[in-house]
């Protein structure tokens, strides 16, 4: 077999290994739980003051473990599990929003989840990187020492404070309108595009006012190392032009800031339950938090099968890609 | 033609750095005047830490900060025979006119100068880009290949990138490099340091080979006074920042004359030599405060009081030959 070729199969086996042993301890942990989505269902109801008798109760739970599939033995459980993913690509009832399929309570959200937060680090990713660069190697060293410090007081504060301010700023200060519902719409995908993009805007330009600090910092310190790299001053005094040495600069600081971007959209699968929260938008973070406080074992482990795929994808394309990019990564058995 | 292709007067400079937070000059170029001959090897020889390297740059323009240049001139002949004055140049000027078309500079560290991310050829062809040049890009990768064959490199380091390669052959793909453009001048700082002995003669030998048939002149850094006894027509001594003595290589190989040089020479190997040559006593001084006098006094055995308190004048004992040094001005 071609080297590269046995190099990918490689690689994607390691990937999907890496999905496997994900979901085998997502599985294990989440049976770790000490209480389950009947016991739960049941305690709700008595808390509100739905009389059951002891026989009554044990009666509704038997049904109720029946009902998802918790009263086989677990290791059974983890076949069927196994069969679901693997095989028949279902990944069963979600227990919470019984009897709907986990598929389709991951897919009404996670599209909402995945607009925003792509969006959100790809944006982000350029603006901090182009400012970082530009600021690198701008000669007005007042302005891009200035942003630089504005950017380094900004960095440690978390970002719901950071947001929150800005929210009160931006609704009691400019009196301007918070936008704020959506989810259950139905539409042809282009109206819903639009729709969840009109709704996401908001959050977006909030996320990205106070998300660009990290690459911009980044950048502009590999930047100004790169200028002083030896074959920057030798290609300088070869009598490059100031264009071809910016390209220079530009085209090696670069290299790591994509492995921080690739690795930061893999983690976009669990949503965000703080900006979901603070924004009061719908997405998969909710999602998320709702499975594991009603013990949806099912639910829990569809989301994190996406993050865990996405996880591994990222890494299998920074794998593949970085012998593309940086000639010094050679595929092995690659002259 | 004019006999000489550079000339360098006065020639003053060195590093502004902080000490802590006290601003100090290390005054690594002190008083420098000579000039190179066409069609020569000129030597540059000292020990460590005498300024070399510093001339050097200040020589091509190199200068970047903490350099600082302090005063003297630089003038060249270029290949149409106009007579530019370097550092009345503005450095986009010096950058289009002069370098790499007039003088190229192999700089010390050059097995770490190239580009990790691109192939050999293509820092060749980068370098014609940089100066407009026109070129035929499998006409010159053909030239280019063989150039490195000459040069003693397989020519399938065109292809590579310079992580494949080992320290000696990115040396040679620098020298190279430097030849693209058959400039007049090449200052070549340590060249061959990362090569063993018969590389390090192969490569002498080219790029002399190189020089004579382009009738270009080369000024050869070196600390190592064998590869100045192989290449050198005419040979500048530095002690400290300044050159001490000039003159041409048998001259200078046949009766030193200042102490420091004789230490130097002295300390060279011959053949037959049953004992290890003694070297110099003492460690070079300190260029931030250099000693006052001769800065070669604490050192020297043939102090005297003099050399203590007053700088040696330049004494010239022919046109092509001088010293610095007390001991010559009284004798005249
Ligand atoms: N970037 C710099 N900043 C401050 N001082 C420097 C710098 N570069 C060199 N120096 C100082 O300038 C003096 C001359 O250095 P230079 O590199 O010219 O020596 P050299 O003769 O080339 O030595 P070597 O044979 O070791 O290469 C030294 O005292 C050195 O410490
Ligand atoms: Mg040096």
């Amino acid at each position: 077999m071609h080297p590269v070729a046995r190099y990918i199969l490689q690689r994607g086996s390691l990937a999907l290994l890496v999905v496997w042993i994900g979901l085998t301890v997502t599985f294990v942990v989440s049976r770790l739980m000490p209480f389950n989505a009947a016991e739960l269902l049941i305690s709700r109801l008595i808390s509100q003051g739905v009389a059951l008798t002891g026989e009554e109760i044990e009666a509704m739970k038997k049904q109720l473990l029946e009902l998802y599939g918790l009263d086989k033995p677990v290791v059974e459980q983890y076949l069927v599990f196994l069969r679901n993913y693997m095989v028949t690509g279902e990944m069963g009832p979600s227990f919470a929003f019984f009897p709907t399929s986990v598929r389709d309570v991951i897919s009404k959200a996670l599209p909402w989840s995945l607009l925003l937060l792509i969006m959100a680090s790809v944006v982000s990713w350029f603006i901090g990187n182009g400012i970082g660069i530009l600021a690198a190697l701008t000669k007005r060293r007042r302005i891009s020492n200035i942003l630089e410090n504005v950017a380094i007081a900004f960095q440690p504060i978390p970002f719901a404070v950071l947001a929150i301010s800005f929210l009160i700023f931006y609704a009691l200060v400019l009196k301007l309108p918070i936008p704020s519902g959506g989810y259950m719409i139905t539409g042809s995908p282009v109206e819903m595009l639009l729709y969840m993009s009109r709704r996401a805007a908001f959050p977006l330009m909030i996320l990205v006012m106070f998300g660009w600090f990290g690459s911009f910092v980044s950048m502009k310190a590999v930047a100004l190392k790169m200028r002083e790299e030896d074959f920057i001053i030798y290609s300088f005094l070869q009598g490059a032009p100031t264009g071809s040495i910016r390209y220079m600069i530009f085209r090696n600081s670069i290299l790591p800031q994509f492995t921080i971007l690739v690795l930061g959209l893999s983690r976009v699968f669990i949503g965000s339950l703080l900006v979901e929260y603070i924004f009061n938008y719908p997405g998969i973070g909710y999602i998320l938090q709702g499975a594991i406080a009603n013990a949806d074992y099912n639910l829990m482990l569809g989301v994190l099968f996406f993050a865990t795929i996405a996880t591994a994808v990222a890494t299998f394309i920074l794998d593949l890609v970085y012998p593309l990019i940086d000639p010094r990564i050679r595929y092995p058995g690659q002259g | 033609m004019p006999k000489n292709i550079l000339s360098v007067e006065n020639l003053n400079g060195g590093y502004e750095v902080f000490v802590g937070r006290r601003r100090v000059f290390v005054h690594a170029v002190d008083d420098v005047t000579f000039s190179l001959h066409n069609n020569e090897v000129l030597g540059v020889a000292g020990e460590s830490g005498c300024g070399k390297s510093t001339l050097a740059k200040m020589i091509y323009g190199a200068i970047i900060p903490p350099l600082l240049v302090k005063g003297g001139s630089i003038s060249i002949t270029t290949k149409g025979g106009e007579v530019l004055n370097i550092n009345k140049l503005s450095i986009d000027e010096v950058r289009r006119k002069i370098w790499w078309i007039e003088i190229s500079y192999i700089p010390q560290n050059s097995m770490n100068v190239l580009n990790p991310l691109k192939r050999i050829k293509d820092q060749f062809i980068d370098v014609f880009r940089y100066h407009g040049i026109k070129m035929d890009k499998t006409e010159t990768v053909e030239h280019l290949r063989d150039t490195l064959t000459t040069l003693g490199l397989p020519p399938e380091v065109i292809n590579a990138y310079p992580h494949q390669l080992s320290g000696g052959m990115r040396q040679r793909v620098v020298i190279a490099l430097s030849l693209v453009f058959n400039p007049r001048i090449i200052l070549a700082d340590e060249p061959t340091t990362a090569v063993d002995v018969v590389t390090q003669r192969t490569i002498l030998s080219l790029l002399k080979e190189w020089r004579e048939n382009n009738k270009s002149s080369l000024v050869l850094i070196s600390h190592d006074m064998s590869v100045h006894a192989y290449m050198d027509d005419r040979i500048a001594i530095m002690y400290a920042g300044n050159v001490v003595e000039l003159g041409s290589s048998l001259d200078i190989f046949k009766e030193p004359l200042h102490p420091y040089t004789r230490a130097l020479i002295e300390s060279l190997i011959r053949k037959g030599d049953k004992s290890i040559r003694k070297g110099l006593a003492g460690q070079p001084p300190d260029l931030i405060n250099p000693p006052p006098g001769c800065r070669f006094h604490p050192r020297c055995p043939y102090v005297m009081n003099i050399c203590r308190s007053e700088e040696p004048v330049t004494t010239f004992l022919d046109n092509d030959r001088y010293v610095r040094c007390w001991l010559y001005t009284s004798s005249r």
